[in-house]
């Protein structure tokens, strides 16, 4: 191979490589296809709390070195939900939160993205603590019955803060 | 693939010549695209805004001067980082350089790619444009598998109360902070090495910043749109250099996306025990003559990976001696070219071995005055491996080009050979490292131990080629042939006697030698 058509071939490799590198930079790939729509549920929980106590007898305490008879040692946890969501009076998810942490003491996370055709909805979430005979503080269930409207590609946001008590709002994501 | 390998060296050396060979240089390329980053990167911080992360980088795109430039080199310079990484990482594995006293370089050489990748994630995340969304919420997705978060970090993302600039000045944090990380790896990963190097040979160098440069000027990077919580990502401009593996874990469950980045992440890190061959065929360490070595330094000098040091000696001689440290030696034997009374080297590679392989040879092939002999390096040289003859030239093979004793090649002179070629692998491209360039001074320039002058020089020529460039010395040999043939039949020496420089002569080496 002559000096030339080296000089050419390898200039012609480096344009190639080149181009490559810049097309791999920004390769266009669909993310999601265009004809859904999402609901994402996300909102945090504190307040409803399953307390346990242990109460010790005087002998127990006896046995206990000093400083550690706690005449009333509780534990809270918080209680579990069932999270269920229909769209059109069909159910499209379902499950059972419970608390984070490894205790299940700290406040419950709801975080969902769910797809949904798009267009006018009608939308039914509902939380609602478990366990009927346990002594459960604060809020015990959050409900949404609502009409959505959702064009392709949009997120609506359920959510919930203090100040909505017992219901769950929908909002445009921030 | 090894074949694949040399087939694309080989066709990287005709078109680049091997001195400007990328494959080879992909290590320094590394060093000088991170030198890149750095430079454009600080420009890049002056201007960014952890307040308005997507408004901010529109601005330098739009607004400052070079901004678009800067930054889309910026951006060619880190995703050609990683191609060099993940070259240079395949060149090692392929040829068995993951082992033994070059384990450190491994691990820590995939320690840089996670960095790198890592520090990749956080450079797109701060443009905060739909590439940066999607890595951030996969990204949050697989941490919120992790039982260490009190909070679901996805949740940032969810559009629930807007980004916070905290997460920006984090990010950026680590954007900033990983780098200098990048620089202490890279120390740890060339600390085994005498003379490591640090950038490619100044060509290459320009080259590469010119053509990073000409890419940006011509193609640069534009803006996509800013990401929005209230939409889902469409199309995405995906930079697959970095976010190769958002596509495979997104249609995983987080458990099984862990599981595989575990599993993948533990076969690489281990890669130093399972390629390390078994107990009886590792190549052994160098190990050191105390009786014959002068304490000249020369093999602690020449050993590129630091493993000979010299300590005072056992006996009353008032010199030092040799040691070597096995963990560290890679069994190269280039410290047995380098010792002139043939005291060092790998056992059964010494120069004393050499010399009694060498008799053999003469007795067996008898090279005579119009052939040349080729001593081939097991590595490179056309892969002549156990090839007896090419082109009619008898072939005397060794394991690295750089361990061979000068005296060697007088002793086939002298012996009658015609000519002797020395074949080894091109400089920047060695199996042991800087084999080529002590050969080539040790035969032409008196570097210790050096080709003795007595020995003509017209007669001994060295080539560097590479495992596929077989034709190409065929072509060498030839012409060195002819001119051997010039220079008509020289005087085979009967007995020869050699100068090993050995102040505790050991009997017998001439006789032992002399055909």
């Amino acid at each position: 191979m002559s000096r030339g058509a080296r000089v050419a071939l390898g200039g012609g490799m480096t344009v190639v490589a080149t181009l490559l590198l810049g097309a791999l930079s920004r390769a266009p790939l669909q993310w999601e296809p265009p004809d859904e729509a999402a609901i994402r549920l996300t909102w945090r929980l504190r307040g409803a709390e399953v307390e346990s106590c242990i109460r010790p007898t005087p002998e127990e305490l006896e046995r206990l070195p000093p400083h550690m008879r706690n005449p009333d040692a509780c534990a809270g946890r918080m209680p579990s939900f069932h999270l269920t969501v229909a769209v059109d009076g069909e159910v499209i998810h379902e499950e059972d939160v419970a608390g984070a942490g490894a205790r299940g003491d700290r406040p419950i996370y709801v975080f969902r993205e769910l797809r949904v055709p798009p267009g006018n909805r009608a939308l039914r979430v509902d939380f609602v603590a478990e366990g009927e005979g346990e002594d459960v503080e604060g809020l015990r269930e959050l409900r949404l019955d609502t009409l959505v409207t959702l064009a392709p590609g949009e997120v609506v946001l359920v959510t919930h803060d203090a100040a909505m008590g017992e219901a769950l709002g929908v909002r445009t994501p921030r | 693939m090894k074949r694949a390998l040399s087939w694309l060296d080989h066709a990287f050396d005709r078109l680049y010549g091997s001195r400007w060979n990328p494959l080879y240089q992909s290590g320094v390329l590394v060093v000088l695209l991170s030198v890149i980053l750095l430079v454009t990167g600080l420009y890049l911080l002056l201007f960014y805004r952890i307040g308005e992360p997507w408004g901010s980088v529109d601005r330098i795109t739009d607004q400052v001067w070079g901004g678009r430039w800067i930054r889309s080199l910026h951006r060619f310079a880190s995703d050609a980082a990683v191609v060099a990484i993940a070259v240079h990482a395949l060149r090692m594995f392929l040829r068995g350089r993951t082992w033994g006293g070059r384990a450190l370089a491994w691990i820590s050489g995939l320690v840089l790619l996670a960095v790198f990748l890592v520090c990749g994630w956080t450079g797109f995340v701060m443009v905060w444009d739909v590439h940066g969304q999607v890595l951030a919420m996969e990204g949050g997705r697989l941490l919120d598998a992790l039982p260490i978060f009190s909070e679901p970090i996805g949740r940032t993302f969810a559009g629930e109360q807007g980004m916070p600039p905290a997460f920006f000045f984090m990010n950026l944090f680590l954007h900033i902070a990983l780098p200098i990380g990048i620089a202490l790896i890279l120390y740890v990963h060339v600390s085994r090495l005498a003379r490591p190097r640090m950038m490619p040979p100044r060509g290459l160098t320009w080259g590469t910043v010119g053509v990073l440069t000409a890419l940006a000027v011509l193609w640069p990077v534009p803006m996509f749109p800013e990401a929005d919580a209230g939409r889902l990502p469409g199309e995405v401009p995906l930079n697959w250099f970095y976010s190769f593996w958002v596509p495979v874990t997104r249609v995983m469950p987080v458990w099984a996306v862990w599981l595989l980045g575990t599993a993948v992440a533990l076969g690489l890190l281990l890669v130093p025990i399972w390629t390390r061959p078994r107990r009886e065929k590792r190549p052994p360490p160098s190990v050191v003559d105390e009786r014959s070595c002068v304490g000249c330094e020369q093999c602690a000098l020449d050993c590129p990976y630091e493993a000979i040091a010299m300590v005072p000696r056992s006996d009353d001689r008032p010199t030092l001696v040799a040691r070597v440290d096995p963990e560290l030696c890679v069994s190269c034997g280039i410290c047995a070219g380098s010792c002139a009374p043939m005291s060092v080297g790998p056992t059964g590679r010494t120069g004393r071995d050499q010399l009694g392989a060498v008799k053999a040879f003469i007795a067996e092939v008898k090279p005579s005055a119009d052939e040349v002999v080729v001593v081939a390096c097991a590595f490179g040289a056309g892969s002549l491996g156990r090839v007896p003859r090419l082109d009619g030239n008898p072939v005397y093979p060794v394991s690295c080009a750089g361990s061979l004793h000068t005296s060697v090649v007088e002793y086939l002179v002298r012996a009658g050979a015609g000519g002797v070629m020395v074949a080894a692998c091109p400089a920047r491209d060695c199996w042991n490292r800087e084999g080529p360039v002590w050969t080539e001074q040790r035969l032409f320039h008196e570097r210790e131990a050096e080709l003795k002058e007595r020995v003509d020089r017209r007669r001994v020529r060295m080539v560097e080629v590479g495992a596929a460039g077989r034709e190409e010395l065929l072509r060498q040999v030839a012409a060195f042939r002819e001119e051997v043939r010039a220079l008509g039949q020289g005087v085979a020496e009967t007995q020869i006697e050699l100068d090993t420089e050995c102040e505790v002569p050991l009997a017998g080496i001439a006789g032992e030698v002399a055909p």
